[in-house]
């Protein structure tokens, strides 16, 4: 757990306007599959970080607050104070802008 | 619980959209209720399968983007439209095939969010047993997200070096996603090709299961998207395969 807040600490503030897919694919792992969890489900809460973690609830809060504080996530509006819930803020897109230069970065 | 089911090519023109149309045709006879969202906004087609055009097309996938409607008031049922009647029903989005709302969708873009709330506002409201999701071509944004919310994702591809090298890639995307069940139909095969051996050879390539192996079908390039295939020609090798396709998916 140690590894992953240092590697949360490390991630770049993003800027305001929301995350494109792309962006979340070239996240690092375990942050990747937190984001695209959430894209898949509409929303990740406190224990599903957790679950994906292997963390306690305490430290899979503190992640969410921690991605969130960094533009990746949000939270949703109505919080109960023990379990949080997170949301993706997808940016907006143009069709015709495709990929492959932001491909050629994720080494696949 | 609905399944969200993509059905991508990373190459246009490999029959995605008649896939599509097919797949949609095959579960709603067996009673199942189905969406099918036409995400190829800078070309939509798969309304022609289903025998609408401009004209008979009112709202579109377009308009609820712009915030003009929702979701539910851009689908069409288009289950009478099918030649055979079937117990189930079959819910289209379109997408405007107006030029200028495709200029205006490719100039100001959209938001990309509200697709993903749609998709799920769609099987809600229209209490959907598949949501069936055409997709552009090629990797996009929207292609990405679609693959990423999807239960199910069946890749197209002709046998073909540049369809081989392109679904390579949509393969390992899909896989960073993690969609759940991932499967290849290849499409077009011409019939002097071992079926057997061109399946054995993909699956041993990709490292994925082959749901299909269609050999290319006159009787389908005499159709011509003018209509629903398995329903032409219930009894036909390609229509058998797409049924067996249809299994895999929904497992």
């Amino acid at each position: 757990m140690d590894e992953i807040m240092r590697q949360l600490a490390d991630l770049p503030v993003h800027p305001a306007g929301g995350l494109t897919m792309a962006e979340v694919l070239s996240l690092p792992e375990p942050f990747s599959s937190v984001i695209v969890d959430c894209v898949r489900h509409g929303s990740i809460s406190q224990e599903q970080i957790a679950e994906q973690l292997g963390t306690t609830l305490p430290l899979a809060r503190q992640v969410g607050d921690l991605l969130a504080e960094r533009g990746y996530l949000q939270l949703e509006d109505e919080q109960d104070a023990d379990r949080r819930t997170y949301r993706v803020y997808l940016s907006r897109i143009r069709p015709r802008s495709e990929l492959s230069s932001l491909l050629k970065k994720l080494d696949l | 619980m609905a399944k969200i089911i993509s059905v991508h090519s990373y190459r246009g023109g490999t029959g995605k959209s008649n896939t599509t149309a097919n797949l949609a045709a095959i579960f709603a006879s067996k009673g199942m209720r189905i969406g099918v969202v036409d995400t190829d906004i800078q070309s939509p087609g798969i309304h022609v399968l289903f025998g609408l055009n401009e004209e008979t097309m009112s709202r579109s996938l377009n308009d609820y983007l712009w915030g003009k409607c929702n979701i539910e008031d851009a689908a069409m049922n288009v289950t009478s439209t099918l030649k055979t009647p079937v117990s189930g029903q079959i819910f289209l989005i379109p997408s405007s095939v107006k030029a200028g709302e495709i200029a205006r969708v490719l100039r100001e873009g959209y938001d990309v969010g509200l697709l993903n709330d749609g998709f799920q506002r769609l099987i809600r409201t229209l209490k959907l047993d598949v949501l069936l999701i055409d997709t552009h071509p090629g990797m996009n944004e929207e292609t990405l997200l679609s693959i990423a919310i999807s239960d199910a994702l069946a890749i197209i591809l002709r046998p073909d070096q540049q369809d081989y090298q392109g679904t390579g890639v949509t393969v390992d995307v899909a896989r960073k996603l993690e969609v759940p069940r991932l499967v290849l139909i290849i499409n077009k095969v011409p019939q002097s090709f071992d079926l057997d051996r061109v399946r054995k050879q993909v699956e041993l390539a990709y490292g994925a299961q082959v749901a299909a192996v269609l050999p290319h079908s006159d009787e389908m390039m005499v159709l011509a998207s003018a209509g629903i295939f398995v329903q032409q020609f219930p009894d036909h090798p390609v229509t058998i395969s797409l049924r067996q396709a249809a299994e895999q998916l929904l497992k």
